[in-house]
């Protein structure tokens, strides 16, 4: 079995040391134009199959802006990973261009969650209690869309128009959602200083900073 | 070789810089970057025709163990302070790590 982590143009191999999620070291196959980071092997589903998976497509970040893999890209050969790479090469270039020299950064926007709606009176029978199932339905949906208006707000103050966005709304509890931006490495302080900005802009939202991540919601 | 576009030293410097910070609060398995980590590495990336073996099962108890932080992360950040306690221990598919 081999494990695949991400995608670059073919060139500098992992760091020596580099070690994939069955503890074989990350090394660098090479296709046409592309060159993948893969290990033999295949991850479990745990976290720290997840974290190591990560560890690796940063490390190929710091040298070159890589095409990250969905987790869990097995295949059963050499010849497999090839055969696939061959196949999607024009995809992957594409997406290679687009992410040149760019970086993801992501803000998680934690907001005091609004008022819960008032607690429906206490009643039985099928009519309370499909009235009490479409105001749940209802307030949900209205959280839904404060959430998304906060996002738009937080992202327009962080002016970044001119990097690509991407969005996650209500991940969870006490979040609002995730915003993510596609940031040239030299703009890398100025998007650090747009995030300092908009903290004060927003008292009552608790903006923070993720990043720097491989480009994982932009390919 | 120097780039067209102006000095790229010290912000190419800072990134790296924060690179090096953000591997380290990975690593301290901080809860919110946890989340966010786990939400880009097994939602998105591109998807090549591979053989993903991956057991559904397995990826919902790394959800399962998430939420199980996340629920629970102002009372842990309570623990930490008090008594240093690791935040991820006896949970579903998580271990600590050396």
């Amino acid at each position: 079995m081999i494990t695949l982590y991400c995608i670059r143009r073919r060139g500098e191999p992992p760091p020596r040391d580099l070690c994939g999620t069955d503890g074989t070291p990350v090394r660098l196959l090479q296709e046409g134009e592309l060159g993948a980071w893969v290990s033999d092997g295949r991850a479990d589903a745990d976290l720290i199959s997840i974290q190591v998976h990560d560890r690796i497509v940063r490390a190929a970040l710091r040298t070159a802006t890589p095409v990250p893999a969905r987790f869990g890209t097995v295949f059963s050969d050499e010849a497999a990973v090839r055969r696939s790479l061959r196949a999607r090469a024009e995809v992957l270039l594409q997406a290679l261009d687009q992410v040149d020299g760019r970086v993801e950064m992501g803000v998680r926007v934690l907001w005091e969650l609004p008022d819960p709606p008032e607690a429906p009176t206490v009643s039985t029978g099928g009519r309370a209690y499909l009235e009490t199932r479409r105001r749940a339905i209802a307030a949900e949906e209205e959280l839904r869309r404060a959430a998304n208006q906060l996002l738009d707000e937080v992202d327009g103050a962080l002016s970044l128009e001119r990097f690509a966005t991407s969005r996650v709304v209500l991940l969870e509890a006490g979040v609002a959602g995730t915003l993510a931006h596609l940031v040239h490495r030299q703009a890398f302080v100025e998007y650090r200083a747009a995030v300092q900005r908009a903290r004060s802009a927003f008292p009552s939202a608790e903006l923070h900073m993720t990043g720097p991540w491989a480009p994982y919601s932009f390919v | 070789m120097k780039p067209p576009d102006g000095p790229d030293l010290p912000e190419l410097d800072s990134l790296a810089a924060e690179l090096d910070v953000w591997d380290s609060r990975v690593a301290a398995n901080e809860p919110h970057s946890l989340v966010d980590l786990v939400n880009r590495v097994l939602d998105k990336g591109v998807v090549l025709t591979g053989e993903v073996t991956i057991s559904v099962a397995g990826i919902d108890l790394v959800y399962l163990g998430l939420n199980a932080i996340l629920t629970s992360v102002s009372t842990a950040k309570q623990r930490v302070l008090r008594d240093g306690a690791p935040l991820l221990q006896n949970l579903p598919g998580v271990d600590e790590r050396a």
